[in-house]
């Protein structure tokens, strides 16, 4: 079982930036509880929009399979067809920490107990990152729920705030899976609509151009960051064994000045692996993650696209069934005020989807400009943290 | 002239060489006999290679610590020239014999193609015929020069240099990056290793005295084409099996030690085996990781470039192709580090690993002295006890015969217990000379690869300061 303090990191989550919804609405994660197979993230709201809920201020507990419960069901609310609906956050995932440190228990044997409480309490570290990590992206996902100001009047997103009983919400039965398949059949049809719909407007030929390309792009540059940070961390990691081996040399080389001038270089290797290893989790926190909620938030605009282009291909259906009525004579009635519908859905998702496409984009240029100017102000601050730790070292060890 | 065969058992005093006494080579001294503390210098090889887009990257910053093991960290272009660190003071020489070993070059093609190396030198030493002088040298030729040597003066008990591998590519994993060739890397490591062990040789107060070692730098032209090394002559057979049979001598006997100081050495060289094996396993990691990193980074530049072609915000895209040359950039200088520390860090460790292998081979020749004498102990009194059966039971020119051949091994006994009190002398000097060298060494590698960080981790600092105003300018009108 892991507690996670989070009020003071604060500072270093993500944040969605406020486009101005005004404080009335304000949620956070504040605790968090990690239990054997699940997360408990305990979620407080403080608002000012007291006749809608019950009271001021007040607290639930969810768990993960609780959020995307809330997610589907946004998403599949036709009110909200216009919409970007903001990404589900990822499924807590503890595996890759839960393996190295499993592979650590095996290697005990063959390394000092220094090295190894060294890699245990490194390891220690990882994991509490990568939890706090998944309680920042549920915390991002809330807050752009209630900052969005269609779906911060939304029910169930109310319920979820409030409710302050289980919701009884199990995770998919096989149909639902089987549903879930189905959908993501829709979605390779749809993908074949974007791409040969006849597109007449400029902006929205514009969007999906652009959304299809990039995607691709930034998901493979996101799977590049990964496994370039991945190696960075090792690169830190083994300066671990690097220190051990140095300091056993110490230990029994007969001459002074040079097992002095080992166990300095053993101190260096500690200390810079500490200093590498925040490199490589910063960029990890500011350009891989943030690529990460990129792709997700992609995939949520290439998502209303889909809808907007579903909602054409049913309006020129209704205009073909139209013209057929018309050629028959018959229920020509219907025809029309099928077609009416179908137009009026098409203009109103199209419409949302315009002014949800550009707030989007203005929302990934803020977001980006926050996130790439820490990420170059973190790898500079580290930077000159290694030179000088480097610098001290040289002069140390040229004395000795 | 030498012996060339190995007959431990007779004559112990067989003269190795005619020009050189042992004795007038101060092996025991600290400081004696040096009139200058200067470091016999080989500056870090400029990296002259077959194709210029090989490893390890060219002339910014030169793998310092890859050549020499004496030379002094200050490389030849770097800016700033650091302070060398002190050479110890009983290692420098009154000569100085500098080498190096260079231009690796494809001669012929086909099956008879090799690689020729430039070796050179520059030398104060009266006895070389010129000052300085460049030769051609083929792999066969080193490895016929460290044969004549570690056949000359191993039985004396001096460590030996290692033989430079035969093959280099297997010995190690290493995962290069993708744009780097095998063969390359294969002739780096090999000109590297070829250079370490010329110049150890000339480090060494014995060998570098050696005639052969001095015609293998002066002799213009072809060497004999050294016998040694192929592998079906009698010489080489010959050789195999000696070395077979002294590696299960080596298991079998047991020397009674009276001596505390090397019965603490032989503890040492064991322990001493097993960190340095560890050491080495992790820089090589270490290494590795880095290099991946490195070469990661330069396909994430990549992609960030493909990003910033698509993007339509012209800052934001502005932004993204310099994070792309900054991550670029960043990736290139790691990788440089890698490959500097694999060939100054990992691949001196890995040489150090051999040393030992010499040192347990001097180690070893003591302990054959120790046998020789004590044999030649057994043999005097079966002798003695002989001439007194024969003496009793009236035989009187058994007797006399024994009588003669007692003295013959007394004489033997004396020899015997001489050969080892000088071969232990020898042992002695050369592995405290050793530890003193490893020591060297190592601190010199170590704070070379420091040295280099520091460089490459400026640069870093530069590139990630370039790009900042880049960033921050996205959100500028």
């Amino acid at each position: 079982q892991h507690h996670v303090d989070l009020s003071d990191s604060r500072q270093g989550r993500t944040e969605s930036v406020d486009l101005g919804n005004g404080n009335d609405l304000r949620v956070e994660i504040s605790d968090a509880l990690s239990e054997k197979e699940r997360v408990k993230f305990t979620i407080r709201t403080v608002t000012s929009l007291v006749p809608r809920f019950a009271r001021p201020e007040f607290s639930v507990i969810r768990t993960h399979e609780e959020f995307a419960w809330l997610a589907d069901r946004l998403a599949e609310n036709v009110e909200y067809a216009g919409c970007v609906i903001p990404p589900v956050p990822p499924t807590p995932d503890f595996s890759s920490s839960r393996e190295k440190l499993a592979r650590l228990g095996e290697g005990e044997s063959s390394m000092s107990k220094e090295e190894y409480d060294k890699m245990k309490s490194e390891l220690e570290a990882e994991y509490l990152a990568t939890f706090k990590k998944t309680v920042a992206m549920h915390e991002v996902f809330l807050r752009r729920i209630a900052e969005h100001p269609k779906l911060r009047e939304d029910d169930i997103f109310k319920v979820f705030l409030e409710f302050d009983k289980d919701l009884s919400v199990r995770s998919k039965n096989k149909r639902e899976m089987v549903q879930g398949f189905l959908k993501t059949g829709w979605k390779t049809v749809d993908d074949a609509i974007l791409s040969t719909q006849k597109e007449k407007d400029e902006f929205f030929e514009a969007q999906k151009r652009f959304i299809t390309v990039f995607y691709g792009h930034l998901r493979s540059a996101l799977s590049e960051a990964d496994r370039m940070n991945r190696h960075y961390k090792a690169t830190a990691d083994t300066y671990i064994r690097v220190s051990a081996c140095a300091s056993a040399c110490t230990k029994f080389e007969r001459d002074d000045g040079l097992a002095e001038f080992l166990s300095s270089f053993a101190e260096f290797c500690e200390r810079y692996r500490k200093l590498e290893g925040r490199t490589a989790s910063d960029s990890d926190l500011k350009l891989a993650d943030t690529l990460h909620y990129y792709v997700s938030d992609c995939n949520s605009a290439k998502d209303l696209l889909y809808r907007r282009a579903r909602a054409l291909a049913d309006f020129e259906s209704a205009n073909k069934e139209l013209e057929k009525a018309r050629a028959k004579g018959k229920a020509v009635q219907k025809a029309e005020a099928d077609q009416e519908a179908a137009f009026n859905t098409f203009n109103t998702i199209s419409e949302a989807a315009r002014a949800e496409l550009i707030s989007f984009k203005q929302r990934w240029v803020a977001y980006l400009h926050k996130n790439l100017t820490e990420l170059a102000e973190l790898q500079i601050k580290h930077s000159r943290g290694q030179v000088q730790l480097l610098t001290q070292t040289l002069e140390r060890l040229r004395q000795g | 002239m030498e012996k060339s065969s190995d007959n431990s058992e007779d004559d112990i005093f067989a003269e190795t060489n005619e020009t050189v006494d042992v004795e007038d080579v101060d092996l025991n001294s600290s400081g004696a006999g040096v009139s200058t503390p200067a470091a016999t210098a080989a500056p870090a090889p400029a990296a002259e290679k077959l194709e210029p887009s090989a490893p390890p990257a060219a002339a910014s910053a030169p793998p310092a610590a890859a050549s020499a093991p004496a030379a002094p960290p200050a490389s030849n272009s770097s800016s700033g020239g650091p302070s060398k660190l002190e050479l110890p003071a009983s290692l420098a020489f009154e000569y100085l014999l500098t080498v190096r070993v260079t231009n690796p070059e494809k001669i012929g093609d086909g099956m008879g193609a090799y690689v020729a190396y430039k070796v050179s030198f520059s030398t104060t030493i009266p006895a070389f015929g010129r000052p300085e002088g460049s030769v051609r040298r083929r792999f066969s030729d080193f490895l016929g020069l460290y044969e004549k040597l570690h056949e000359k003066y191993l039985r004396d008990g001096f460590v030996i240099p290692p033989k430079p591998e035969k093959s280099v590519v297997g010995a190690t994993k290493i995962k290069m990056s993708k744009d780097s060739v095998d063969e390359d890397h294969f002739v780096e490591r090999r000109r590297a290793q070829l250079e370490r062990f010329l110049v150890r040789c000339s480090d060494h107060p014995v060998l570098r005295m050696d005639p052969d070692f001095r015609e293998f730098l002066e002799h213009d032209g072809d060497l004999p084409k050294s016998s040694g090394t192929r592998a079906l002559s009698g010489a080489g057979v010959m050789r195999v099996f000696s070395s077979i049979g002294s590696s299960v001598q080596r298991m079998t006997y047991k020397m009674d030690e009276t001596d505390q100081w090397f019965e603490d050495k032989n503890q040492e060289v064991h322990q001493l085996e097993e960190h340095l094996r560890r050491l080495h396993s992790s820089i090589e990691a270490l290494v590795n990781h880095r290099r991946e990193y490195g070469c990661m980074a330069e396909q994430f530049a990549g992609s960030a470039n493909m990003i910033s072609s698509v993007e339509e915000n012209t800052n934001l895209s502005f932004a993204f192709t310099k994070l792309a040359e900054t991550e670029e950039r960043v990736g290139r200088l790691q990788i440089e580090q890698a490959d500097s520390d694999y060939y100054g860090l990992a691949e001196l460790l890995h040489d150090h690993l051999a040393m030992l292998e010499s040192v347990r081979a001097s180690l070893y020749e003591r302990v054959r002295a120790y046998k020789t004498w004590k044999d030649a102990e057994m043999a005097l009194t079966k002798k003695r006890e002989e001439k007194v059966r024969n003496e009793l039971g009236g035989k009187a020119d058994k007797a006399a015969a024994c009588e003669a051949a007692t003295r013959e091994l007394e004489g033997q006994v004396e020899r015997g217990q001489e050969a080892f009190d000088k071969i232990s002398a020898t042992v002695r000097s050369e592995l405290e000379r050793y530890d003193l060298r490893r020591g060297y060494e190592l601190k010199t590698a170590i704070v070379a690869s420091l040295e280099h960080q520091l460089r490459q981790q400026q640069c870093v600092l530069e590139a990630w300061e370039a790009y900042l105003p880049e960033a921050k300018r996205i959100l500028a009108a």
